[in-house]
């Protein structure tokens, strides 16, 4: 299975956009152009990616097994724990709070969740560069269930 | 400064960046004076070199016996979620390291 780190999916994501050179990726990521070119080494080599006159694009002809090992559950499980963990790190933090609400009030909280999630879909910026896009994260669980998740 | 003794401190610049004179003669040993001059170039003696290293390896023995902990005692699915996350740091680290070097593979037009 293909690793997929933050590095590699921040390059990916740049690229699905549109096809670009590294100078171009460089400047859409704020990612260290030579950081980017042993990236682009691996993408290519794994034949995710491929490169055209100077340009990097998404390998058209992906296999199902290259598709997967993007999208996997863990891949993107491991992307959220990092981005998380850097979160805790930068100024932007990760709020957390625990509490219980009334079940009008849950009703109300969900629609107003669903209402940001909305917002966010009709009013992002489909061509904004990748290094000015916001990490939003969000969710909710039961505390008991969360705790006893980490048991095992 | 010769070149092992530059890597020693700035090793254990990496590990306590902020600690001062003082802090560093208490914890490896060396008198106060002798760290200043270290520091500022003197030539490091045979004992001083261990007194570093002694100090800087114990972070790496921590984690070492973390890991042959977490080997004995955590659960299959814990171990499968830390190894993932790791493998996933050591494959960031080796793209850094990799982009630092010089010499990279300069690939031609696929496609």
């Amino acid at each position: 299975m293909y690793n997929i780190t933050l590095l590699d999916r921040m390059v990916i994501n740049s690229v699905s956009k549109k096809n670009k050179d590294i100078k171009s990726i460089s400047n859409d990521t704020n990612l260290n152009s030579d950081i980017i070119k042993i990236v682009l080494e691996d993408l290519l080599v794994k034949n995710i990616f491929s490169l055209k006159s100077g340009e990097y694009s998404i390998n058209k002809n992906l296999n199902s097994d290259q598709i997967k090992d993007i999208n996997s559950k863990d891949s993107i499980d491991i992307e959220k724990i990092q981005i998380a963990r850097s979160s805790l790190k930068n100024e932007g933090g990760f709020n957390l709070e625990k509490f219980a609400l009334t079940n009008k009030d849950k009703v109300i909280f969900e629609g107003m969740l669903k209402n940001i999630k909305m917002f966010i879909d009709n009013s992002k910026i489909k061509d904004a560069l990748t290094k000015e896009e916001n990490l939003f994260f969000w969710g909710q669980n039961n505390y008991s269930d969360i705790v006893n998740s980490t048991l095992y | 400064m010769n070149t092992l003794q530059t890597s020693i401190i700035q090793n254990y610049r990496k590990i306590y960046p902020d600690h001062t004179l003082k802090e560093i003669s208490n914890l490896t040993g060396i008198q106060l004076t002798r760290v200043f001059r270290i520091l500022n170039g003197s030539e490091m003696k045979l004992s001083e070199y261990s007194a570093f290293t002694k100090i800087t390896s114990r972070p790496k023995k921590r984690i070492s016996a973390l890991f042959d902990e977490c080997l004995q005692k955590l659960s299959d699915m814990k171990l499968k979620e830390i190894s993932k996350e790791i493998e996933s740091l050591l494959k960031m680290q080796s793209t850094i390291t990799k982009s630092t070097r010089s010499e990279y593979v300069q690939y031609n037009t696929i496609g």
